[in-house]
């Protein structure tokens, strides 16, 4: 019943996001546009840290390989920007298999020191060839090689950020639902639990936990190609550490449903934290806030999810 | 005679400066079980760590059906046959009981045939009742059953059961002591438990265990075994 009740709250969230649009004002709309994007490394994230129980440090790396994958094609290539996106999912998910097949093998502090090194490498690497990148600075991408541009004819350009990124929000909510509720996700749960076990049953977690982590990359770096072709810049401080510590707050706090979870966190620390930059100097220090708060309220929380009948922790 | 299952030969393993195991050499054949008794610190686990490669001996080679397993992993000999069931029973607590048999079966078994056969085994150790229901939710008796249930739709030749009677109430005991009973007609069994009684029950051969060796192997009602059994819990031997 639970089961079926979280698969329903994930197919109600994104009509819930477009009703509640005509109702926003300008800047809300726009910000919920940023944080629509940042669901979907919010859910990419979640297939490696909750399906799987693996914490990495490095995710903004995969975010950002998808953006440059994106950018650089649209910005060096050809102006297509559906040919943009694809090129920077492949590119982020060639990355995550790279990076996985390295970082998989080992676990626990291994692998959160094993992908923030990867994921630091690739961001000096962006910063030292910044005749391509943009380095720091990044590059605008001309409005003709952005989805916004293309949609340009039919929608206004918040209109056209709003709805392009709910419409890939929602298939990414779509494909990690029934994702969960596969066999394979079946196994992604069971490795969480315990790998040893799932082992002794003769399966192979370290090809298990690579594609789960590719699955993740590839999440992580569709949400970095949209970032890149609705607004139509590249920049280094997206591959920066920052921008690695926060889905992992996205995840904890949108609690263990992993259907309407990554969202929830999501918009809840993202909107708070647009709250708070106006009592408080950068959101960085909401972000850190944050952390430490959730830490010391686990218990409570833990509390609430009992209260609510969530005991599972996987919906 | 038979060529063996399992062959132990000449084990050893220590860990810093304790000898867990000492040149210890036992023989499976293809069904019946196998019962392995001594106090505590004889070896007992170590030995089962070593049979299904959690452990790698310091000294000696394993065999299995011929073939050497010693550096085989888990896994590896998980594929062969060689299935597991530990002092706590481990199962996947996120999932439901269904899914941990689902898990457990659907290497071996055809898709076609999974649903049957999981119910068909859940009936036999009467888990029926109880396959919707969280893993986490289920009682210490039952989680043992799972495990039990799991390893065996693992369809291994040799399972190797690790204190299998730990935190379970009298009925429980006698209640495992019969689905054991009927296990051992296909499969061969090693059954580590510190209930002589109940391992006695159900054993074709004994060895006994102590300080890392084994000082006696035999039927139970063989004089030199009891002798062995008397001398390892009664003087410590």
């Amino acid at each position: 019943m639970r089961v079926k009740i979280s698969a329903l709250a994930a197919l109600v969230a994104p009509l819930a996001l477009a009703a509640v649009y005509p109702l926003l004002p300008e800047y809300q709309r726009a910000l919920m546009s940023r944080v629509l994007i940042l669901s979907i490394y919010s859910y990419g994230y979640a297939v490696c840290f909750q399906m799987i129980g693996l914490m990495s440090l490095g995710h903004a790396a995969l975010f950002a390989s998808g953006m440059y994958g994106a950018g650089l094609y649209a910005f060096y290539v050809s102006p297509d920007p559906l040919a943009a996106l694809l090129v920077g999912v492949a590119a982020s998910t060639l990355l995550s298999i790279l990076f996985g097949l390295v970082s998989t093998r080992v676990g626990g502090s291994y692998f959160m020191i094993g992908t923030l090194l990867a994921s630091q490498a690739l961001y000096l690497a962006a910063l030292h060839f910044n005749e391509v990148t943009g380095g720091e600075q990044g590059l605008v991408l001309k409005k003709e090689a952005t989805i916004v541009g293309a949609l340009g004819p039919l929608l206004s350009e918040l209109d056209a950020r709003y709805f392009t990124s709910l419409a890939a929000l929602t298939i990414v909510i779509v494909c990690v639902t029934i994702l969960s509720h596969s066999r394979l996700g079946r196994l992604f749960h069971a490795l969480r639990d315990d790998e040893g076990k799932l082992e002794a049953l003769g399966y192979n977690t370290s090809a298990l936990k690579l594609v789960a982590f590719t699955i993740s990359g590839a999440l992580s770096g569709a949400s970095g190609a949209l970032q890149a072709l609705l607004y139509g810049y590249i920049g280094a401080g997206y591959a920066g550490i920052l921008n690695s510590v926060e889905p992992v707050l996205w995840v904890l706090v949108g609690g263990p449903y992993i259907q309407v979870g990554p969202l929830l966190g999501c918009l809840a620390v993202n909107l708070l934290s647009d709250l708070a930059r106006g009592l408080l100097r950068g959101h960085v220090l909401t972000v850190g806030a944050g952390l430490v708060a959730f830490a010391f309220a686990t218990g409570r929380l833990r509390w609430a999810y009992r209260l609510l009948g969530v005991s599972r922790g996987r919906g | 005679m038979a060529s063996p299952l399992l062959s132990l030969q000449g084990v050893s393993k220590s860990f810093g400066g304790v000898q867990a195991l000492s040149d210890v050499s036992l023989r499976v054949y293809d069904s019946g079980v196998l019962g392995i008794i001594g106090p505590n610190g004889a070896g007992k686990s170590t030995l089962a760590g070593i049979i299904v490669g959690a452990l790698k001996p310091d000294r000696g080679k394993v065999f299995f059906r011929g073939r050497e397993i010693t550096n085989l992993t888990v896994r590896e000999r998980a594929a062969l046959g060689v299935a597991h069931t530990h002092q706590i029973p481990r199962v996947f607590q996120s999932l439901t009981v269904y899914e941990n048999l689902e898990l457990a079966a659907s290497r071996r078994v055809s898709r076609r045939d999974l649903d049957g056969i999981i119910r068909e085994a859940a009936e036999k150790l009467g888990l029926n009742g109880l396959l919707e229901l969280g893993a986490s939710q289920l009682s210490s008796g039952q989680l043992r059953l799972l495990e039990i249930g799991m390893a065996l739709l693992s369809q291994p030749l040799l399972l190797v059961m690790d204190e299998p009677t730990q935190g379970l109430a009298g009925l429980e005991v006698n209640y495992l002591s019969n689905i054991l009973r009927s296990l051992s007609e296909r499969l061969a069994i090693i059954l580590i438990d510190h209930r002589v009684d109940f391992v006695a029950s159900l054993s074709n051969r004994v060895a006994v265990m102590s300080r890392g060796r084994v000082v006696g192997l035999g039927r139970i009602g063989d004089v030199e075994v009891v002798e062995k059994i008397e001398a390892v819990y009664m003087r410590g031997a």
